[in-house]
């Protein structure tokens, strides 16, 4: 199994690979850290499953390039490129926001996954809810990624 | 139908039926309430002989309609309500009918009013105003008109002169008891005049009129009626009309007329077949034989199926609309000038003139005084249908006009003309906001009606009294045609374009869209320079494709019309052709897909560039390469208009960076200056324009070169993203703002308060007063304030919230526990797992393990614990829900005051908003202070307590001899800790977007040369330099120096007349000051005295005037932006001396030197 992770947060991208080295040993998994080389690597590689930020910088941050604008719904445009695309990659957001936007825009995470749900059926499978002091959501991401597994996997892993 | 007791009625003598309502009214006695709805029930006829047999006036029947006081106007009206709009109508109509001689002699004194006023002869004006009032008196009219004049001709401050005498009146009234009415029309017609107050901002301050669902019956009449009066514009509830009809009845004649006239035209423009009932009817009839209304006329010719008579239409519009009709342009454009000047308050002249210097192709001959509301209609009005590059604006000054002068005909006019083009109105579709323009019936209002037979009614009575007309008859073919569902031609001499578009109309009406499409092509060949015959050529084509099934074809009309000209087709059925594309298996390599795609988004002013890159992307992908500049080789299969639309509109910097195929934005910005210099060869007329972009991207590429910050900062407000997302209407409200710092008298900034409930406002007797000026300010203010903190895209809340709040922080603290093994995580009962590291570490005796494990968990839930306070309660905005926030945004009236005083010194908007940026930057400063304290101490001194205790506990029960791994653990953390929070602190700090650190004079100039080396010409500069290199320029100059040297060298490049130019350049740094000298050879074809002119200019230009209009003009040497960029930019206000000359050797020189910049 192909996994690619996409965060710009560094101790989470660290947490997730160390869940994902530890659950799934044999999965090959990758890390980007901003919208335009998490899309890339998703359009280009096709993993089969993607565990994605909702906020990011567009470029990568580094050396001279500060990150072009910062992304408010990246993770909602990359689902939006891989629908377009027609891509099946499976695409697992893990955020740490409860809520996104501002005033008449405001909307909660229930509704951010109903909605990501209703636009985007074949990618999005949910949203894990990521606490720096917390391992529920370990616990939620190991249980979803079993699910993506499959059988065959298991198989392999086993 | 008649009721029983009608039908039994209506055979007696008028006389006896009037009876029950004549009787008492001889007798003196009030008619009760009862009676006086029957009355209102009558006919029309019944409703005359009472008024006219009977002393009415004994029992106020008809209230006061001539008040000689200002108090009268707050009677309270004089008859009870039906509630029943054809009732109300009718009522007032007889009333209106009874003194049918005062309204005409008010309707000629108030043409000649509004004729005076829009040409500018406000003497003429004023003295129509009076001999209008001077029998009629006291009305609403006549205030509304006085503060229109005042503001007019006295200005701003006279204007609110007025007010405050109207409002001391108001304020005697209610202290008798009177209701408030006199006080809020004073303020609301002061400020609908005001030539500085938006239309956005009136209507902001109307809000609290619009009825709500929660309003009691009575208090919902009263706001609707207001409404109605105050803001017709936004007024929607029409079920409320018969109120505003009753209610009317307590104020004065010409206010009853005028408001009764306005609701007839809503009637008939919202369609209601009420205004054909009966009743209506016959009083609407009666009305046109004696009132002298023309626009009664329109409505009743409109609505009487029978083809009523129409009398004395006005002989010099018909006979500019005959001659546009046969397509005589320039003599219709030459008749309507001068019939304009006779008739300046004729709407339907400004419209055909307009129309006829466009399609004349000739340049607007205004016949007005520049500056006058006629001279700016006219002008508006030939921009809008020009459709060029100044129609937002002219649609915007349009309705401002409309608003100012909604106590006159034309400006309901001007109000539902900016509807029809606002909207983008397709000439098919039946919008009868149209009839609402007209003064007079003429034939295109027969589009109105529903069937041919009442068209060819209506038309055959227009024909009666202007026969021969070749308007009429063109109408009369295209109505005969639908009749006979067969196209006639039309036998007057009409030009082929205009029979081409009604063939064309009539076709598509018929349903017969493969036909119409070829009339539509053919329009199109006719349309060259008549942007409205190119929209109608266009949308028809469009519209028969539609229905034809042939999308592309659709897509394909549509992306040339907009490439030859923005604002030729509405957003709207832009983006609905971009919704058929996206549905329908188009040819993604038809270049029309993303130049629709991408003028939808413009046209709709949408930030979104999602769906221009989606289009882009396809379009790209379908040719095979993967950024825009690779299309070079693709060249020619592409129309060159629209190709450069494409790379000019489309491949912007934020489009292409949702692209994957970059990896940095200097990567984007490669691209783009790639498809500026291909531009340049594309459209060589606009070369300066790409090589100015050129050359911007350049700097910024160098700004992010000199910054060199590889983290990103974490306190950050994207102020000039915020100022791009401000309302516009938010700098016409600064603009008030500032007039209102200007008035010297305090009390004219007196204004009595529109917010409190709407009941105590109207009953209230006791008023509170506000500084109109402050309250201005604090809105201004506070919303600011709100982008600044809460803007999704651009504000601080935001940046906390992604930057800092979430994870991050915890991430980050936590981490240096984590490292020593602290800490461990909570499962999802909300319990902290074990610390399997340090239990066997330890190993600690079976009875002391359980309480080694507590307190290691304590730990790790102190931990959490601090972390959760820091993050949702200090690094918070602070408001009610959260007390302890510490960015602390709250400003008390005394705190905004001193700002305040200082708006005076303020010039413009651009500076209005620096002000406040800076207000609240310095307030963030103070905040950022406060905080990086707070974690320096504060935090520390939590967390270090934490491991102090946990280390204690620990050590009273650990063996002494395992303790001391443990304790050099807890040391080390602690060391970690304190460099990890002097570490957070430090994100604490303001990272403004453009700070660029020290940087030294070289790095600039060599960016600088590469770019102009790259973009100006046509000389090619050889530079000899001598930068001094022995300190770093403060980074707020890299910008002002940028421009400055760019101008220099690029006028050398420009103006030299040489294939190559020696340039020596020499910069100096030091003594606080700062030397910049450019020179440049001369070829010999330049003219010396022509350049000592421009240098003489230059030198020491009459600071102010010239500067602020040098700065505004492109083109020229642009070297009065010189003292713009030194004074501004730089900052060296007066410090600094400009010497241009011309030396003795023939060469051309500047040297710029300014003090105070260096520190």
């Amino acid at each position: 199994m192909r996994i690619l992770v996409v965060d710009d947060d560094p101790n989470k991208i660290r947490q997730l690979m160390q869940l994902i080295r530890s659950e799934f040993p044999d999965a090959e998994a990758e890390e980007q850290r901003s919208y335009q080389s998490g899309l890339k690597a998703a359009l280009l590689n096709t993993p089969d499953v993607m565990l994605l930020d909702m906020t990011m910088p567009t470029f990568d941050v580094g050396g001279k390039e500060k990150g072009g604008r910062e992304r408010r719904y990246a993770g909602r445009q990359v689902l939006h490129q891989l629908q377009r695309k027609r891509v099946e990659t499976k695409v697992v957001v893990v955020t740490q926001f409860e809520r996104f936007g501002e005033g008449p825009e405001l909307i909660t995470l229930d509704e951010l996954r109903a909605e990501l749900k209703r636009e985007f059926p074949v990618n999005y499978v949910t949203t894990v809810f990521y606490q720096a002091a917390d391992s529920q959501w370990m616990d939620s991401l190991r249980e979803v990624l079993k699910s993506l597994v499959g059988p065959n996997m298991e198989t392999d892993n086993g | 139908m008649l009721s029983n007791r009608a039908i039994s009625t209506s055979r007696m003598p008028m006389r006896q039926r009037a009876r029950p309502y004549t009787d008492p009214i001889f007798s003196g006695q009030a008619l009760g309430s009862a009676v006086v709805q029957n009355l209102k029930r009558e006919s029309l006829a019944l409703l005359r002989y009472v008024l006219r047999s009977s002393p009415v006036k004994r029992v106020k029947l008809t209230g006061t309609p001539f008040p000689k006081t200002r108090k009268s106007l707050l009677d309270p009206i004089p008859t009870s309500f039906t509630d029943d709009l054809e009732s109300e109508l009718c009522w007032t109509a007889a009333v209106m009918l009874h003194h049918a001689e005062q309204i005409n002699c008010f309707l000629r004194e108030q043409g000649e009013f509004e004729a005076s006023l829009l040409s500018g002869d406000f003497d003429s004006a004023d003295e129509a105003r009076r001999r209008a009032l001077n029998d009629l008196h006291e009305s609403y009219w006549g205030m509304e008109t006085q503060f229109l004049l005042v503001e007019c001709r006295d200005g701003f401050e006279s204007n609110r002169d007025l007010l405050t005498s109207c409002l001391k009146e108001g304020e005697q009234y209610i202290r008798e008891g009177c209701r408030n009415f006199l006080s809020l029309f004073a303020q609301l017609f002061s400020q609908r005049v005001e030539q500085n107050l938006s239309v956005s901002e009136y209507d902001h301050y109307c809000a609290f009129l619009k009825p709500t669902t929660d309003d009691q019956i009575a208090v919902k009449r009263m706001r609707g009626y207001l409404q109605f009066r105050l803001n017709y514009h936004t007024f929607d509830q029409f079920d409320l009309l018969p109120f505003v009809v009753h209610m009317e009845e307590s104020h004065a004649l010409i206010d009853r007329y005028n408001t009764f006239v306005r609701v007839l035209l809503t009637l008939a423009v919202t369609d209601s077949i009420l205004v054909t009932s009966h009743r209506v009817s016959m009083a609407l009839g009666a009305l046109v034989a004696e009132l002298d209304d023309s626009r009664l006329e329109v409505i009743n010719s409109l609505t009487a199926r029978r083809g009523s008579q129409t009398r004395d239409l006005p002989a010099a519009l018909f006979a500019v609309m005959d001659c546009y009709t046969r397509g005589e342009y320039l003599r219709a454009r030459d008749l309507s000038i001068d019939a304009l000047r006779e008739h300046p308050a004729m709407f339907e002249l400004y419209e055909i003139s307009a129309k006829a210097t466009v399609r004349a192709g000739v340049s607007l001959s205004n016949p007005f005084r520049a500056g006058t509301f006629a001279y700016e209609i006219l002008n508006a009005l030939y921009h809008i249908l020009a459709r060029d590059a100044d129609m937002p604006a002219a649609l915007e000054r349009l309705l401002q006009i409309a608003y100012q002068m909604d106590c006159c005909r034309v400006g309901i006019q001007l109000y539902a003309f900016h509807q029809q083009h606002a909207r983008g109105r397709y000439p098919l579709s039946k919008d009868r906001g149209i009839l609402l323009t007209a003064n007079y019936p003429t034939p295109r209002l027969s589009l109105l009606l529903s069937d041919a037979e009442a068209a060819e009614l209506y038309l055959s009575a227009l024909d009666s009294t202007s026969s021969q007309n070749a308007a009429i008859h063109l109408f009369r073919t295209y109505w005969r045609s639908i009749s006979d569902m067969s196209y006639h031609q039309a036998i007057v001499d009409v030009p082929e374009s205009r029979e081409c578009k009604f063939k064309a109309h009539a076709l598509e009406r018929m349903g017969q869209y493969e036909d119409a499409l070829a009339e539509y092509r053919r329009l199109a060949t006719f349309a060259e320079d008549t942007p409205s015959l190119s929209a109608d050529a266009a949308t028809g084509q469009y519209q028969c494709c539609i229905k034809l099934g042939r999308i592309t074809n659709a897509a394909d009309v549509l992306a040339e019309a907009v490439v030859l000209q923005p604002h030729l087709i509405p957003a709207g059925t832009l983006h609905e052709i971009v919704q058929y594309l996206g549905n329908a298996e188009t040819d993604q390599k038809n270049i029309a897909c993303p130049v629709l795609a991408c003028s939808a988004q413009r046209e709709s002013l949408s930030l979104d560039t999602d769906p221009i890159h989606d289009a882009l992307d396809d379009f790209l992908t379908a040719w095979g390469v993967q950024r825009p500049s690779e299309l070079v080789e693709f060249a020619g299969s592409f129309k060159v208009h629209l190709l450069t639309y494409l790379l000019r509109y489309a491949c912007l910097p934020d489009v292409l960076d949702s692209s994957i195929w970059y990896s940095s934005q200097t990567e984007v910005e490669g691209e783009r200056i790639r498809i500026c210099e291909w531009l340049s060869e594309l459209e060589p007329d606009n070369r300066d324009v790409f090589n100015r972009e050129i050359a911007e991207l350049t700097q910024l590429a160098t700004m992010r070169e000199l910054t060199h910050k590889v983290e990103r900062s974490r306190v950050y407000v994207d102020a000039s993203g915020i100022r791009q997302v401000l309302p516009e209407s938010l700098r016409d409200r600064i603009s008030r703002c500032l007039a209102f710092s200007r008035i010297k008298r305090e009390e004219l900034r007196q204004s009595f308060e529109l917010s409190p409930a709407f009941e105590q406002l109207l009953e209230e007797t006791k008023v509170l007063y506000i500084d109109e000026g402050f309250r201005i300010f604090r809105g201004l203010f506070d919303d600011i304030r709100a982008e600044f903190l809460s803007s999704t895209e651009y504000g601080l809340d935001s940046n906390l919230s992604q930057r800092i709040r979430h994870g991050t922080l915890a991430g980050e603290i936590r981490a240096q526990f984590e490292e020593s093994h602290l800490v461990t995580l909570k499962d999802a009962s909300g319990q902290y797992g074990e610390n399997a590291y340090w239990i066997d570490e330890l190993g600690p005796p079976d009875e002391e393990r359980q309480r080694m494990c507590e307190i290691l968990a304590q730990l790790s839930s102190r931990v959490d614990q601090t972390i959760s306070v820091v993050r949702n309660e200090w690094i918070q905005i602070r408001s009610e829900a959260v007390p302890d926030g510490m960015f602390d945004y709250d400003f008390g009236p005394q705190q905004l005051h001193e700002p305040y005083q200082q708006v005076v010194k303020i010039h413009g908007d651009e500076s209005f908003l620096d002000f406040v940026f800076d207000v609240l930057w310095q307030r963030t400063d103070e905040n950022l202070h406060n905080v990086r304290a707070a974690i320096k101490n504060e935090l520390r001194r939590l967390l270090f307590e934490a491991l102090d205790e946990c280390e204690a506990r620990m050590g009273e029960l650990a063996p002494p001899n395992a303790m001391s791994p443990f304790r050099v653990a807890i040391t080390r953390c602690r060391t970690q800790l304190a460099y990890a929070l002097e570490s957070i602190a430090d994100w604490f700090s303001i990272d403004h977007s453009q700070q660029i650190q020290d940087f030294p004079l070289p790095a600039l100039v060599n960016s600088l040369l590469g770019v102009v080396s790259r973009c100006s010409g046509p000389s090619r500069l050889h530079v000899r330099s001598s930068i001094d290199d022995t300190k770093p320029v403060p980074g707020a100059l890299f910008r002002g120096l940028w421009d400055l040297m760019f101008i220099l060298l690029d006028n050398a490049a420009k103006h030299s007349k040489l294939e190559s130019t020696n340039v020596d350049l020499t910069l100096e740094i030091g003594n606080g000051g700062l030397s910049v000298a450019v020179t440049n050879d001369l070829g010999k074809d330049v003219d010396h005295e022509a350049i000592r002119r421009v240098v003489d200019g230059i030198a020491t230009p009459d600071i102010g005037v010239a500067v602020a209009e040098g700065v505004r003009r492109e083109g020229g040497t642009g070297l009065l932006k010189l003292h713009k960029i030194i004074r501004h930019d730089l900052g060296a206000n007066e410090d600094y001396l400009i010497d241009p000359m011309i030396t003795n050797d023939g060469r051309f020189s500047v040297e710029i030197s300014l003090g105070g910049v260096s520190q």
